[in-house]
């Protein structure tokens, strides 16, 4: 099989490199803008609006190329994301610590959530900094283009450009991050030798509970927000878990002592983490790629159209962070092999 | 249509949301769970109201639920059976 060497410092600069150009590109656009609006001030007849048309042109075709430049510089930064995490992982040194107890709220050092490379997360930064940028010409071309319709009307032009941002900032986010069910699948699939039937069997309950954190904060790294580690309660069987808003999962205990619920102890890491994406969301929808309306309906669901499983089971069931919740961990399972 | 939500919300603990949404379905349910319903109101718990493996008791007991979900939920095994125990079974 033939083998691809890349290095994270030469995708560095290639993204450098990128930035640089579409910086010159729209440093020559706006000067070409700028100076025949100049131009406009001593020379405004039908030659002048002839050489608009040509402005016109040119300066699309050069927003054209500095996209694609920001383009290619958001996949090299998705390539190199890849690359910076494959060169951190030591699978000899990944040895699960047998110092973290059952209720220790300690959290494997390889699996830090806050533990992302301080070059990695400028980069990402920074092509975010300059997507909103992005987003704001569109945003004013957008404006433009319905004022030259003729349209002037604040209730139909706010909604519009609303909606035209929203998806924007959407697909920014996607494109700089990743895709958060593919970031957990790839998560669960780095870990997947910790939760096959066979491992997963032989393992103490120590070391469980060791995979079970290590995956928790994974997830949180993968959905961005910071999960803690997870802790364990006893309690009746049918109560499966919960997540507070403190930062840790809670996992019913018996996933530790019985190996059949190897499934479920991963589906519920899962499936508190998206409770706990959902709160993230919920409040600042596009930066996590979740489109206005469904985060109003988790905001709404959470307070104050939230049904507790005691008062109403089917109704909790049916609730939509909780349908939500359901259907994103058994992708993920799914996906990663496990269903 | 008969109105439980005071009712709901006063004795049970049902905040607003949740008793509109009960009160819609305890209204759904079959004649004997509405039996079982009235004796509850009349302070007299059907623990051993129950469907097959479940009772209102069980359900209170081991399931965490306030009776009157108890109640519900045995109407709605009734119904459907197979998934609606997955349902309670799966408290996360």
């Amino acid at each position: 099989m033939p083998t691809v060497s890349i290095s994270a410092d030469y995708l560095k600069k290639q993204i450098a490199d990128l930035e640089k150009a579409a910086d010159e590109i729209r440093r020559t656009r706006e000067s070409v803008l700028s100076q025949y609006q100049q131009l406009g001030s001593q020379w405004n007849d039908s030659k002048y609006r002839m050489l608009g048309g040509i402005v016109s042109e040119s300066t699309t075709s050069l927003r054209n190329i500095e996209k694609i430049f920001l383009q290619s510089q958001k996949a090299l930064l998705l390539i190199l994301n890849t690359v910076e995490e494959y060169e951190a992982i030591n699978i000899d040194n990944h040895v699960m610590p047998a110092t973290i107890g059952l209720y220790d709220n300690g959290v494997l050092p390889l699996a830090s959530s806050t533990e992302q490379p301080l070059i990695l997360r400028r980069n990402k930064d920074e092509a975010i900094s300059s997507g909103l940028k992005d987003i704001e010409q569109i945003i004013e071309a957008k404006l433009d283009d319905l004022h030259d319709k003729g349209i002037f009307d604040e209730n139909i032009i706010a909604p519009e450009l609303q909606h035209l941002r929203d998806e924007c900032e959407i697909q920014l986010y996607s494109d700089v991050y990743g895709n958060v069910t593919e970031k957990c699948v790839s998560c669960l699939c780095q870990l997947g030798d910790y939760f096959c039937e066979a491992n997963w069997g032989a393992m103490s309950e120590l070391e469980r509970a060791d995979a079970l954190n290590t995956l928790a904060v994974r997830a949180g790294k993968a959905f961005r927000i910071d999960i803690r580690g997870v802790n364990f309660f006893v309690g009746s069987d049918n109560s499966r878990g919960y997540y507070s808003g403190d930062g840790y999962l809670y996992l019913n205990s018996d996933v530790l002592s019985n190996s059949v619920n190897r499934m479920d102890a991963v589906d519920t890491v899962f499936h508190e983490g998206r409770h706990a994406f959902q709160h993230a969301s919920a409040n600042n929808p596009t930066a996590y790629s979740i489109d206005r309306n469904t985060a109003q309906q988790w905001a709404g669901n959470f307070y104050p159209n939230y049904v507790r499983y005691e008062q109403n089971p089917a109704r909790y069931f049916s609730q939509p962070i909780e349908a939500d919740a359901r259907s994103f961990a058994e992708d993920v399972l799914r996906q990663g092999g496990l269903l | 249509m008969t109105d439980y939500i005071e009712l709901l919300i006063s004795r049970y603990e049902y905040t607003e949301y949740e008793a509109k949404l009960t009160n819609d379905d305890l209204n759904q349910m079959d004649a004997d769970s509405l039996t079982a319903l009235e004796a509850l109101i009349a302070n007299d718990v059907p623990l051993d109201y129950g469907y097959r493996d479940f009772t209102v008791k069980m359900l209170r007991d081991d399931y965490g639920l306030n009776p009157i979900a108890a109640i519900l939920s045995i109407s709605i095994l009734k119904k459907d059976y197979d998934a609606y125990a997955k349902v309670l079974k799966s408290n996360k």
